[in-house]
């Protein structure tokens, strides 16, 4: 099944969503902060519910900003979808939304590895 | 600790606004519409079919005045409705009640309005009031002189209410070693003032029970990890732990914005590990930063990411070579003030998060 669907969750951030299963993709445009990190969980939370979908993709190719409630919200989706037996992969970091996760120590258990090598870049 | 007094605030929010009388700004543009709907009625001879717009006025001034400025607006929208049609002759008329009637019906409902709207907002106020005044309370003041070291410290909160709460420091001084913890909680709000409680306190007596760093820094994610996690996100600290003893500084870095090292000669340099270990309550290595030497008069500078993600109004962030000039002032109370007043000038008003700083110097040894 593929599907597209779109979440405007407030100025700051827009949600995008395809699934093709079994991994659900989100692309997120903006920044992921106190006030948006919340639709980012509550998106990846509602796409666990269906059955088919084990893994989830994040595409953090037009993410410009993350700040700690954001990387708290990626280490809970994380542990949401390892409880599903799923991965949660993140592809495309820009080079300051990098850096910021390298910086908080987040890197390598967000993305695999201990220097995050393991994460597609651009 | 000294935090920024509220005098100083008000005063911050005067400039930031622009001009004294900003906050006139809605009860006159709204008379001036008012003004304009009556001029244009009566220039165009249209017999007060344009007074409908009347009632914009008050909403206008609902969306963005006080209750009893909107009164005012309300007041002065269905005077002039009235009034207007005086010139066409229609005073009186079943159409110019009916329209009249219409401007009236609005004006009270944008009075109602103004009054919910600053009612909520005062709650909103009041509540991080509450918070950070308990920020404040958790937050004792360091010593000013402890293990050969001269200290000053700084928590400035954030002006709006979602950005309140979590930072945190405290200095443990035991004979000639000082232990010093800066800590961010992912979170805002009471529960991470509580944390931020907790790991302070915590801090206080580890740093002297414990003789290793690594090893106060795994006690500490051991207790942020037994605390249970929010509804949609994960409870951790970033946290630096830094030990000054004889003339030499050792880091444990748990995911958190590097201390800034200034010699006396004005180099700069970040102290800390690469990568960082993870954040406290997330389990993982905790690793100690080899030792090094700092000599008198160089100083150590711990701050949390409000000061690093402070931003003006394009956006831009706090650029970090601005700390250079201020970490050279003459003493170390006056630098930090330097600092708030970069920040300050950086952002145009108050920071949207906390920041927390602290500033160590080593002195000469005494005797």
């Amino acid at each position: 099944m593929v599907g597209a669907d779109r979440m405007e969750s407030c100025v700051a951030l827009t949600i995008d969503m395809t699934q093709q299963e079994p991994v659900t993709r989100f692309r997120l445009s903006g920044e992921m902060d106190v006030a948006t990190s919340g639709y980012v969980h509550d998106a990846v939370i509602a796409a666990l519910a269906i059955d088919s979908v084990r893994d989830v993709t994040l595409d953090f190719t037009h993410l410009t900003l993350i700040d700690s409630s954001g990387m708290g919200t990626l280490v809970a989706c994380q542990r949401a979808v390892a409880v599903r037996g799923g991965t949660l992969r993140l592809e495309n970091l820009a080079h300051f939304v990098r850096r910021q996760l390298f910086a908080a120590g987040l890197l390598g258990l967000l993305c695999g590895g201990d220097d995050g090598s393991a994460a597609s870049s651009n | 600790m000294r935090t920024n007094p509220p005098a100083e605030r008000v005063a911050d929010r005067t400039d930031a606004a622009g001009s004294p009388w900003a906050p006139w700004l809605g009860l006159r543009l709204a008379i001036g519409f008012i003004a304009v709907v009556l001029l244009v009625d009566v220039a165009a001879g249209t017999h007060a079919v344009l007074i409908g717009f009347l009632a914009l006025a008050p909403l206008f001034a609902a969306a963005v005045d006080t209750p009893r400025r909107t009164g005012v607006v309300s007041a002065t929208a269905i005077t002039a409705a009235v009034a207007a049609g005086l010139p066409s002759g229609m005073l009186g008329s079943l159409d110019h009640l009916l329209r009249v009637l219409v401007v009236i019906a609005v004006s009270l409902m944008a009075v109602y309005v103004a009054r919910a709207r600053t009612r909520r907002e005062e709650r909103l106020r009041r509540m991080a009031e509450i918070v950070r005044t308990t920020q404040a309370a958790i937050l004792r003041e360091p010593p000013r002189y402890a293990a050969g070291v001269e200290l000053a410290a700084r928590y400035v909160s954030a002006y709006e209410e979602a950005g309140v709460g979590g930072d945190l420091y405290e200095v443990v001084a035991d004979h000639d070693r000082l232990r010093i913890i800066v800590g961010d909680v992912c979170g805002k709000g009471l529960a991470a003032v509580r944390l931020a409680s907790a790991v302070t306190g915590a801090f206080r007596q580890l740093a002297i029970i414990r003789p290793d760093l690594v090893q106060v820094a795994r006690d500490l994610d051991a207790l942020v990890a037994r605390e249970p996690t929010s509804a949609r996100g994960t409870t951790f600290v970033t946290a630096v732990l830094v030990e000054l003893r004889d003339g030499e500084i050792r880091t444990v870095n748990c995911g958190h914005p590097a201390p800034i090292l200034r010699r006396r000669s004005g180099e700069m340099t970040e102290c800390g590990t690469s990568p960082p270990d993870r954040p406290l309550g997330l389990a993982g290595p905790r690793t100690a930063e080899i030792g090094r030497h700092w000599a008198v008069g160089d100083r150590l500078l711990l701050l949390t990411d409000g000061l690093i993600e402070a931003r003006d109004g394009e956006r831009r962030f706090f650029p970090m070579d601005a700390l250079r000039d201020c970490l050279a002032e003459p003493s170390v109370d006056r630098c930090l003030d330097a600092v708030w007043g970069a920040v300050h000038r950086h952002v145009g008003g108050e920071p949207h998060d906390d920041i927390a700083l602290l500033l160590a110097e080593r002195r000469p040894a005494v005797g």
